[in-house]
């Protein structure tokens, strides 16, 4: 469960120091990255640079190691290491390293010298031996794992990524991430294999480094009393916390058959981070400067391509500063960071300025223990501009011009809506540590702590003066969320004989989510000035406290013969605060085997590596807090208390169950120069959290979580990389992703048919459908408007994507890559539209000559689209559904070295990347962006508001390390 | 190989690997300590009501859906029967296509009849439960005085407004059951509020009990009622600024807040209150803000006069008062043929108000006849009881009556007041509650 130090050298003898706290420690680590290194007269060194054999660019976190001795290290960002105090004789150097074969060199150390050695990693398409570590039971070799895992290496990330959000977009099939809106702090929206729950997150729950983290979006920044969309009406997301420049890599387990050691909460995928470490030997800085630009591209029609926003609109600088050092002794090594973000965005008071620092340390007292301590402390600042479905926003008043709320459409009179403060500062610190001990050569014990604290403050103010609410509106909430985790795995090995080997694992965890919010509201101030909630003339207060606990405990068997036929057989058990009182502990078993066929005798050379996967498992979702229990709601009225019925309660109330089934294979190709992986999977979520409705006349609530439904995903990913040419300065790699979803809803278990999430629950049709009014004459000329009611259009997520990447390599170590994507086969909801078309607003889809022949009476030339729409009694609310698809480049990007350009460094390097600049959409889809997705509701589905979407961005990006 | 849980080696005993995997459970448990019982602050169990402190935040509970019901009914029945005219805004704080054509449609947003629905539900499992309480002397309990009146009002705001009833998930029945059943809660009201002592009770339900005979055609007894009830008697819903569900929505949806949802333009209140300052029916300008916040289909921007018989987000609603029991006076009047008597009572509620604009006395009303009295009486009752959620239950009732008696244009369906000729009088079953109760059929019959 916990990221392994074992994917690293054995530890040594302690050399290191301890510490009492965390800035102590960090600050000790960045002393100590000057202190040189202590070496014996009368032992010997060695050091050296490991490249990839394809590009000649340096390789970071290569494993260097030397087996007889069980020392070694890992190389820094320059590709070098250094392993001292060796004693003089000669030395099998061992390099590994994720996605390259791995190198032998025999070395030979003389006492009082250094040795240089220099290794080549060559790639390899098929990765059987690379470590994972993401639910499996501690860790686990690629070839014993029997389910899909995606590893996103940043070694091999091409672009500049500015968030891991764009990490992950467009980098595997099956992982969509939705770009939400053009607002700053608006986080993408992440989903894996579509939707399993229709009443539930479907966010996946993250790791980093083994403790879990926040994963759902934060709070939005909206005023406690009032309609809440007077806001930016995007909420940011715990992603963003993350410098980008401090991540390795990244695993994520897209369903149930891999998450099943998650248990209740991991139904919907796991993502696990895993940040740099330091490695043995001289301190290694690495310094980057990152400059760049925010610009909206047309997102309406030809004749007013930005929809009045023009005179808001501006290109936003981007900036980010980051440093790090890295190093150590044998006995404790570091990795230190720290970066500065500075992105102010294309809205006019949009900015978001984050610090973060970072501190990672491995210490070995002992030869048998390893302690790691991983911490990160993160300032974000989020300055936002009133948008979305805000009729005291900016956008909302820009886009319906001069019939908005202040019957103007002006820039200056728009522009008033300026006039208010939106701000959010997140204060996020995660820590973690984790105990590794061998209590002997087969017995391994590894305990991890850690906890989450994120404190969030919301600052809403309409000030004295502000055009709608004239006597000034200030809301601040303040909200703390933690999360304590506790993670313990064992593992056994037990060996029958040399062909069949059992490994027993075991482990128990508990995750601990607290969060407190309290709010103040004030209104009615006394005058001008910057206020407190205190100056207000009217003043309330309010409050929220909840605390979910789920724990449980695991056991693994996995069989191995001759290291090429795995059965892993293993049952997680979970109890949950939020489960019915009658309910009991719930087990999720799970099975998975693999074959590595291309290991057998009559497996011929020329066919490459293949590996044959299975899996089946379940995972879990949990209802919320108080879904179980019957409830009245403290409500208050006036300035009395008062109960408002709540919630019916179910005693028997339990977590829906996702079961899913993969099947695929991981094959190399064409003496490596092909990797192919494929998978089909196959989910169920059985005892499904449904809504169920209940009739208003029993005057309870209006429904009552009840696990009663079935839903079903299933689909298929194809992965394939190729080097389509490889020569001694060029090359041209080329990559495509394919991925489909078919989403039913198969039994809604007595529940009549409700709205979830932003879509329609059906039995047989796709789970959250498109369903609203449908026009069936659109074309017809000289006819009334045709509606259908109740119409499915289909589903809401892409049914099917396409991803295609291209590298060209050129002569002295530059590149020039570009990755698009394709999405398709689903509808979005228009609500902006929608909202403007039911209240008669001048929209450019009918355009003025329309409205013109309307205003004469002149109708009878109108096709039977422009009469349901653009005459206001005609139009049918909620019937604004579009096909979806699209395809975006997400990037263009170049690298070149510079060496030459920074006398005194190790490495330097120009990267420069264009994102997101071209997109094609449905013709029928008209305006806005397929992708956006505003927080005015819990809606899980995209879909649009009164947003600008997500604009295109450069970044330049220079890094040298020294 | 280089991890260490891979160097394997033959030990003595699988049960070694056993008895690892027991302790490493038990560790796990240990360590993870958990309490599943983990009860959060916040809402609060069902049991706990039963406890008599919790009695009066469950009368107030039930009087605040109340509120809200009505909070909604009288806003849109007021866009229905124009005593407000759409003004652009359509969804949350504002008037719905269809209901700017005077049409309510048995889909449409179910808030109205849940409220109402969670009132009298509420109020009736509150009675039911207060007198299973060990130690609650039911029929001399204060807070069941208050929470039958609730009881009642609910019935009585439901059957009014409803085409059909339905009650606790049962059957479709005629929306008279409704009244029905408020009646017999304000009886229950009056005696328990006479047990008690408590006389505000008493009156306020002797007014509702009227209201309901009447509906139900029970003018004798309706009159003897009113009675009871002194003139100056007002029985009301109160509104607070505490959260938007609480604010007055009438105001609300049209305080330029940014909302201007509606306007008096184009209502009957609109020339009245220009030519007599009634200061029943005020209403105001903004030269600098002429439109509403959108458009309206056929007028394009209208124009915007905002109302101000209730002037800000806490401004009270009526649910009866003294005054409308001199309308159910000489409403029985017209209906005994006794006309005279009939503007007796109309133009007594006209004397002693004075003109907004002048000071001066408004003027009262003349009639020569029977109809010319019941063209009078429809319109005071438009006036008295403006934007109190009256008038849709007066237009049904009247047509379903026959009664005589002319209304302005600008309130029946026609190209002045842009109503559709079919014109909804009535609100229908929600979609919602067909869909979810087994015992009504899924649309709505016809």
């Amino acid at each position: 469960m916990n990221p392994s130090s074992s994917d690293r050298p054995p530890p040594g003898r302690v050399r290191g120091a301890s510490s009492s706290g965390a800035w102590l420690t960090m600050v000790a680590a960045g002393l100590l990255a000057f202190a040189p290194a202590l070496e014996a007269q009368d032992t010997g060194t060695i050091t050296g640079t490991i490249t990839s054999a394809r590009s000649g660019q340096p390789l970071a976190s290569v494993q260097v190691f030397l087996p007889q001795t069980d020392r070694g290290t890992l190389t820094s960002a320059d590709g070098r290491f250094n392993i001292p105090n060796l004693a003089p004789g000669e030395y099998q150097l061992q390099a590994q390293r994720l996605g390259y074969r791995e190198a032998t060199e025999t070395v030979t150390v003389a006492a009082g010298e250094t040795t240089t050695i220099d290794l080549e990693l060559a790639s390899q398409a098929l990765r059987l031996d690379d470590i994972v570590v993401t639910g499996t039971a501690g860790q686990a070799r690629q070839r014993e794992v029997g389910n899909a895992i995606t590893q996103i290496n940043m070694g091999e990330v091409r672009d500049v990524v500015p968030s891991v959000d764009q990490l992950l977009q467009g980098r595997s099939p099956g992982l969509g991430v939705s770009q939400a809106t053009g607002s700053v702090g608006s986080a993408a929206q992440i989903r894996l294999r579509g939707a399993v729950s229709v009443s539930q997150s479907n966010q996946p729950i993250i790791y980093i480094d083994g403790v879990r983290v926040r994963s759902e979006p934060y709070e939005r920044n909206r005023p406690s009393v009032g309609f809440t969309g007077r806001s930016a009406n995007v909420t940011p997301g715990p992603l963003a916390d993350i410098d980008p420049g401090d991540i390795d890599r990244v695993e994520v387990l897209k369903g149930a058959a891999a998450t099943t050691l998650y248990g209740t909460e991991a139904s919907a995928g796991v993502i696990q981070i895993f940040t740099r470490r330091g490695a043995s030997g001289d301190a290694q800085w690495t310094a980057q400067i990152d400059q760049g630009a925010n610009r909206l591209r047309p997102f309406a029609l030809d004749e007013n391509p930005f929809l009045n926003m023009d005179p808001f609109l501006r290109t936003g600088h981007t900036q980010r500063y980051a440093l790090s050092v890295s190093g150590g002794g044998e006995s404790l090594q570091y990795f230190v960071s720290g970066s500065l973000t500075d992105n102010k965005g294309v809205l006019p008071l949009d900015r978001e300025e984050r610090t973060t620092v970072r501190g990672n340390f491995t210490f070995s007292p002992l030869d048998r223990l390893t302690l790691s301590w991983n911490s990160q402390y993160t300032r974000n600042d989020i300055r936002q501009t009133p948008s979305g479905n805000n009729a005291h926003g900016l956008t909302l008043n820009a886009f319906r011009a001069e019939r908005n709320y202040f019957g103007l459409s002006d820039p200056d009179s728009v522009a008033l809506t300026l006039n208010q403060e939106i701000d959010t500062w997140i204060d996020r610190f995660v820590t973690g540590g984790t105990a590794e001990f061998q209590a002997s050569e087969t017995f391994l014990h590894r305990l991890t702590v850690g906890f989450d604290q994120a404190n969030q403050e919301n600052r809403n103010l309409r000030p004295f003066g502000f055009r709608m609410a004239p006597e000034g509106i200030l809301s601040d909430a303040r909200i703390q969320n933690s999360i304590l985790s506790v993670d313990y795995v064992t593992n056994y090995g037990y060996e029958f004989s040399p062909d069949f080997i059992t490994t027993i694992s075991a482990g128990a965890q508990s995750v601990t989510n607290e969060e407190l919010m309290t709010e103040a509201y004030g209104e009615i101030f006394p005058g001008p000035g910057v206020p407190t909630v205190n100056a207000a003339g009217e003043r309330l207060g309010f409050e929220d406290r909840l605390r979910v606990t789920n724990a449980g405990f695991f056991g693994q068997v996995m069989f191995n013969m001759r290291d090429r036929y795995f059965v892993t057989l293993g049952t997680r058990v979970d109890g949950n605060t939020a489960f019915g009182e009658d309910l009991g502990l719930q087990a999720y078993p799970k099975i998975s085997t693999s074959y590595v066929i291309s290991d057998e005798d009559f497996w011929p050379m020329g066919w490459g590596d293949w590996k044959l996967r299975a899996a089946w498992g379940q995972a879990g979702r949990a209802p919320g807090a108080f879904d179980a229990v019957r409830t009245w709601d403290p409500v208050g009225y006036g300035g009395l208390p008062a109960f408002f019925p709540l919630n019916v309660g179910n005693p028997d109330l339990g977590p829906e169950r996702t079961s899913e089934l993969e099947l695929g294979f991981d094959a190399s190709l064409l003496s490596d120069r092909v990797s192919t992986e494929f998978t089909y999977y196959r989910q169920t979520t059985s005892d499904a959290l449904f809504s169920v409705r209940m009739p208003a006349s029993i005057g309870f609530s209006l429904s009552q979580q009840e696990n009663v439904g079935t839903i079903r995903n299933q689909g298929i990913e194809l992965n394939v990389n190729a080097a389509l040419y490889e020569g001694v300065n060029w090359g041209l790699d080329g990559g495509l992703n394919l991925y489909t979803n078919q989403s039913e809803v198969i039994d809604l278990g007595g529940a009549v048919p409700f709205a979830a999430g932003g879509g329609w629950v059906e039995v047989g049709e796709p789970v959250m459908a498109a369903r609203g009014w449908r026009l069936t004459n659109p074309d017809a000329v000289g006819e009334e408007p045709q509606w259908e009611a109740n119409h499915i259009y289909g589903p809401r997520q892409p049914t099917h994507t396409i991803g295609g990447s291209l590298a060209l390599r050129l002569p002295g170590g530059m590149e020039l890559s570009g990755r698009g994507e394709f999405q398709g086969g689903h509808y979005i909801f228009d609500g902006a539209s929608n909202q403007a078309y039911q209240r008669n607003i001048r929209w450019p889809t009918c355009g003025q000559a329309v409205y013109d022949l309307i205003d004469e009476g002149q109708i009878d030339g109108l096709t039977g689209w422009q009469r349901g729409h653009c005459i206001q009694a005609n139009y049918q609310t909620g019937s604004t559904y579009y096909p979806a698809d699209f395809f975006k480049l997400r990037d263009i990007t170049f690298r070149a070295p510079i060496d030459f350009a920074v006398p005194g460094a190790n490495n330097a390097s120009l990267s420069m990347s264009l994102r997101n600049w071209f997109r094609w959409r449905n013709d029928e889809f008209l305006m806005f962006d397929p992708e956006m997705i505003g927080r005015e509701s819990t809606e899980q589905m995209p879909s649009i508001a009164e947003h600008i979407p997500p604009p295109a961005q450069f970044i330049a990006s220079v890094r040298v390390t020294f | 190989m280089i991890t260490k849980i891979r160097i394997f080696k033959r030990t003595s005993s699988v049960l070694r690997g056993l008895g690892m995997l027991v302790l490493a459970i038990f560790i796990g448990l240990q360590l993870t300590a958990c309490d599943f019982d983990v009860v959060n602050p916040g809402p609060v169990q069902d049991d706990f009501l039963n406890d008599p402190d919790a009695h009066e935040p469950l009368v107030a509970g039930a009087t605040r859906l109340l509120m809200q019901g009505l909070n909604f009914n009288a806003y849109t029945g007021a866009a229905v029967t124009r005593e407000l005219f759409p003004a652009g805004s359509t969804s949350a704080h504002g008037i719905t296509l269809l209901q700017q054509r005077g049409l309510l449609v048995w889909d449409d947003e179910h808030v109205t009849w849940t409220n109402h629905q969670r009132a009298r539900a509420v109020a009736e499992e509150g009675l039911e439960r207060f007198q299973g309480v060990d130690g609650v002397d039911f029929m001399n309990y204060g807070p069941a005085a208050r929470m039958a009146l609730v009881a009642g009002y609910a019935g009585r705001v439901l059957g009014e407004n409803y085409c059909q009833a339905v009650i606790n998930g049962g059957g479709e029945e005629p929306r008279e059951v409704f009244l029905e059943r408020g009646e017999g809660f304000f009886d229950l009201a009056i005696e328990i509020g006479q047990n008690t002592g408590q006389s505000d009770v008493v009156t306020a339900a002797y007014a509702g009990r009227a209201q309901t005979r009447a509906n139900l055609g029970n003018w004798a007894g309706a009159l003897s009622d009113a009675d009871q009830v002194p003139p100056d008697f007002v029985h009301q819903v109160e509104h607070n600024t505490i959260s938007d569900a609480q604010y007055n929505r009438i105001y609300w949806a049209g305080a330029n807040q940014p909302y201007r949802a509606h306007s008096v333009w184009n209502t009957v209140i609109e020339d009245y209150y220009t030519e007599t300052g009634d200061p029943r029916t005020p209403w105001g300008m903004d030269e600098n803000i002429p439109f509403g916040d959108a458009a309206v289909d056929r007028v394009g921007q209208v124009p915007w006069y905002f109302q101000l018989k209730y002037p800000s987000r806490d401004a009270n609603r009526n649910l009866a008062s003294g005054r409308e029991m001199d309308l159910l006076r000489a409403e029985a009047a017209l209906i005994e043929g006794n006309w005279q008597t009939a503007m007796d009572y109309i133009n007594g509620l006209r004397e002693g108000l004075v003109s907004d604009h002048d000071g001066e006395p408004i003027p009262l009303w003349e009639a020569n006849s029977l109809e010319e009295a019941w063209t009078h009486l429809k319109r005071e009752r438009y006036i008295e009881l403006w934007l109190e959620g009256r008038r849709l239950n007066d237009l049904r009732r009247w047509q379903e009556d026959n009664r005589p008696g002319e209304l302005s244009p600008l309130e029946v369906p026609g190209d002045a007041s842009f109503l559709d000729q079919n014109q909804t009088l009535c609100y229908p079953i929600p979609e919602q509650e067909r869909e979810t109760n087994p015992n009504i059929p899924d649309t709505p019959s016809g």
